[in-house]
């Protein structure tokens, strides 16, 4: 029993502790998936995206602690989520893993999936 | 295309549980949804820090996805207003939504700020999607040390 209670605050924790950035996924062009994060005040070298198998996984870090920043001083108002940035998507097989593109600006990661060329919708020829 | 969230459970049975309480749970909250205000003219309140420093005030907002010129930062008898507007990107009429936890749109926030703020004194850096205001002090509202002598 008293096993089973550790596991639960751990879990408690973990889930304290990352914070799931905001999203917003649209296919801009044909074949293009857009996959926008929010990660405000995470830098360029904070930020890790990683691609295995199928899973890409996007992690972020903020820079002094947990609020970025200086953590001194007294905290008069706190709103602002604290923690790390981790999210983990899973990609198909139709997302072609080496043509991946990211760009980070004003704290808004972008990442461009490309869809396979088989993959692509194609016209059929009528002879 | 499948861009499916991806779940860590464990084999352990009561997980699944867990995982499905909190999921219930969640239903019902939006902590990370910005607040909105006004009745017609909807704006969205982002969240802000304030902490408090000896010799300063910081302000902390985060702002993604904004551009520095969008943002206006007045301060007007002893009212701080961040406002300004995120446009949206990278949606057009032809592109196909997925999914969409971002907002656009006007926001602003307001906030009395503590007596003893120099107003002419107010730094403001916009990084990485936080700004960041730097509110110093008057001389006179500083802590000082008082130092013990010995007879």
């Amino acid at each position: 029993m008293a096993k089973d209670v550790q596991v639960h605050k751990e879990q408690d924790m973990e889930r304290a502790q990352f914070i799931r950035p905001h999203c917003f996924i649209c296919e801009e062009e044909a074949g293009v998936i857009s996959l926008k994060l929010e990660m405000p005040g995470v830098s360029k070298e904070q930020l890790e995206v990683d691609v295995d198998g199928n899973e890409l996984k996007i992690t972020g870090k903020r820079k002094g602690g947990n609020a970025g920043g200086s953590t001194e001083g007294t905290y008069l108002l706190r709103e602002r989520p604290q923690g790390e940035y981790r999210q983990t998507y899973t990609i198909d097989d139709t997302i072609d893993r080496n043509t991946i593109e990211a760009v980070l600006e004003g704290g808004v990661l972008t990442l461009r999936l490309h869809r396979k060329e088989s993959e692509k919708p194609r016209k059929i020829t009528i002879k | 295309m499948a861009l499916v969230r991806w779940y860590d459970r464990d084999l352990e049975p009561f997980n699944t549980f867990d995982w499905l309480q909190r999921q219930i749970n969640d239903l019902f909250e939006f902590p990370r949804a910005p607040e909105t205000h006004g009745l017609f003219d909807r704006r969205v309140s982002p969240a802000i820090d304030v902490i408090e420093h000896p010799e300063s005030f910081t302000v902390k907002c985060d702002l993604p996805g904004i551009d520095r010129k969008d943002v206006d930062i007045t301060i007007a008898s002893g009212v701080l207003t961040i406002k300004g507007e995120k446009k949206s990107v990278g949606e057009s009429a032809h592109s196909k939504v997925y999914r969409k936890e971002t907002w656009e749109g006007s926001f602003q926030r307001t906030l009395s700020l503590p007596s003893g703020v120099d107003t002419e004194k107010v730094e403001a850096v916009f990084k990485d999607g936080v700004l960041t205001i730097t509110l110093s002090k008057r001389e006179d509202t500083k802590s000082k040390r008082i130092e013990l002598k010995s007879k």
